[in-house]
């Protein structure tokens, strides 16, 4: 690149395009490299700008008229503009909001469906959790055949007990664990396969000693739920004093039967539970219907909510008892072979009988439920549970027990 | 926007009819220049209003000829008159309409509204070093092209 132009006069930019450079970019002869580097050239050289000028030699074009006057400022022009602004803007900030809603959506079904979203070990702790419950109550089970369903809303666990006493082994039975949204857990017993303390099964027959309920074992469930049963006869006054010490741990009663009878679809009874909650405090009387024993006791046709009593356990009963007498009354059982004893002296003739039975130790009581927090529940447990009751459904929940619900 | 009108119009105006060689069009044009400049308001990024407006200008109107190339772009008729002014004038259109769009942009923006490299660089995008090479080759390009309409060369 030659720097020796004679006219060169402006400051000593280096390497000035030699005037062919010039001349050969002004014919567009050069290639694209060599344009770049004379053209940024010029952007800082005005002297070889001006040589660049002389070299052309060409005179500014002749101007043509615009025939028109200039149109004139229109304001609505600018007001349809901002119009239009508006509206795109609108138009894309309802985009978005629809588009964030989804998404939120999408992000909570994502948060609170367990099977979509596995957060941490949070379906193992549970599961952990529940079956724990019956192995430490039959101490030296074992969990065999752990199985997974995956269903639309939960994930169910199912697992098969067993318990080795020497070369043999014994069944215990089944369980089962739900995991549901909103980190509900619900575990299930096969049949009555925990005797709280029952027949001891401890690795030493000699060790008769209450089995410990260890409510660290729950994991990171702080409240319970327990329905247990048991055969025996028992005595309400007992059973109504498990809760004495625990204000906080609610008593449900469940299945106080009018009458047995056989039905097609097995033996049918007609009954109601209470629940209490703080010594005589009754917080609410519900269910009331029909059930098929070895069911759960749900509602039925008949089922019916009764207002809470404002006064102690035994006027939730009696008032349970009434609402049985109306509903035998109405004739609905009529329809229902529920009193096969009592057909021919009617509905009424049987009532009799609940009303002797209500005077009475009540053997029909034979489901109750407890629910509070598990270190109050692990106490009655070991300190005043029938001993012959069986553990049928164990609920674990996070948070505050809800009982009576 | 009104003051900005007021004070940058009359080129952009100029520059409009000159690229669509159609005084209507140009108006219609003038309306989607502002508009899309208000919009485009909080993208100016400082420099020469000038410019900024004639660089929206130069794009609305390439993007309104993209879509009408099918349509004949010479609604100007050539009226037959002695009248030497006018007889020029049409000579002179007849040339800039046969340059490429480049050439007759560079040609308005430096010749006719005479606006320093500078700022026609940054109408065009380019550097000003490329900008006064573009506008000799037009200007080369033009009279070539003047001449061979019939006119007479005036260099």
């Amino acid at each position: 690149m030659p720097t020796d132009d004679p006219d060169r006069t402006g400051p000593p930019h280096a390497d000035h395009p030699s005037t062919d450079d010039l001349r050969r970019e002004l014919d567009g002869r050069t290639d694209a490299e060599e344009s770049a580097r004379i053209t940024g050239h010029l952007d800082a050289c005005e002297a070889c700008g001006r040589r660049l000028d002389e070299l052309a030699d060409t005179t500014p074009t002749p101007a043509v008229a615009a025939d028109r006057d200039t149109p004139s400022f229109d304001p609505r022009w600018m007001r349809r503009a901002v119009a239009r602004t508006m509206l795109s803007v609108a138009w894309r900030a309802a985009l978005l909001l629809v588009v964030v809603v989804v998404v939120a959506q999408f992000a909570a079904t994502l948060l609170v469906h367990p099977l979509l979203v596995e957060r941490g070990d949070r379906l193992e702790r549970h599961v952990v959790a529940s079956i724990d419950l019956p192995i430490l109550l039959r101490p030296g089970a074992e969990a065999r055949d752990v199985g997974s369903n995956v269903g639309l809303l939960r994930r169910t666990t199912e697992v098969r007990f067993e318990r080795a006493v020497g070369a043999a082994t014994s069944d215990l039975g089944r369980y089962e664990t739900r995991l549901g949204p909103l980190a509900m857990t619900t575990a299930v017993g096969s049949g009555p396969i925990t005797a709280w303390r029952g027949p001891r099964l401890s690795e030493d027959p000699a060790d008769s000693s209450p089995v410990p309920f260890d409510p660290g074992r729950a994991g990171d469930a702080t409240a319970a739920t327990i329905e247990l049963s048991w055969d025996d006869a028992i005595d309400r006054e007992a059973v109504a004093a498990l809760t004495d010490d625990h204000d906080d741990v609610a008593l449900t009663w469940v299945g106080f039967r009018v009458a047995d009878g056989t039905h097609a679809e097995g033996r049918q009874a007609l009954g109601y539970s209470a629940c209490s909650r703080g010594g005589d405090e009754i917080v609410e009387v519900f269910d009331l219907g029909t059930t098929l024993v070895g069911g759960g006791f749900g509602t039925s046709s008949g089922f019916r909510q009764l207002p809470p009593p404002e006064d102690g356990v035994a006027h939730a009963l009696e008032q349970a008892r009434r609402a049985t007498d109306n509903l035998a009354r109405s004739g609905w059982l009529e329809d229902e072979p529920l009193l096969d004893r009592g057909r021919e002296d009617g509905p009424l003739a049987d009532l009799d009988a609940v009303n002797q039975r209500l005077a009475e130790d009540d053997p029909e009581v034979a489901t109750l439920v407890l629910t509070g927090p598990t270190p109050a529940l692990a106490a009655i447990i070991a300190d005043s549970a029938p001993d012959t009751a069986n553990l049928l459904e164990l609920d674990l929940d996070r948070g505050a027990p809800e009982p009576c619900g | 926007m009104e003051e900005l009108y007021r004070a940058h119009a009359t080129p952009v105006f100029r520059f409009l009819v000159a690229m669509t060689r159609d005084p209507d069009l140009a108006e219609d044009l003038m309306q989607d220049t502002f508009v899309r400049a208000t919009r485009a308001m909080a993208g100016y990024r400082g420099g020469s209003p000038r410019a900024w407006l004639l660089a929206i200008a130069r794009t609305t109107a390439l993007d309104r000829l993209r879509r009408r190339t099918e349509q004949p772009t010479d609604p100007l008729p050539e009226r037959a008159t002695t009248d030497v002014d006018v007889v020029e004038q049409q000579t002179v259109r007849a040339a800039l309409a046969r340059l490429p769009e480049t050439y007759r942009t560079v040609l308005v923006l430096a010749d006719d509204l005479g606006m320093p490299h500078a700022e026609v660089a940054e109408v065009l995008d380019r550097s000003p070093g490329a900008c006064r090479v573009l506008l000799h080759r037009a200007r080369r390009a033009f009279h070539a092209a003047y001449l061979e309409e019939g006119g007479h060369a005036h260099r």
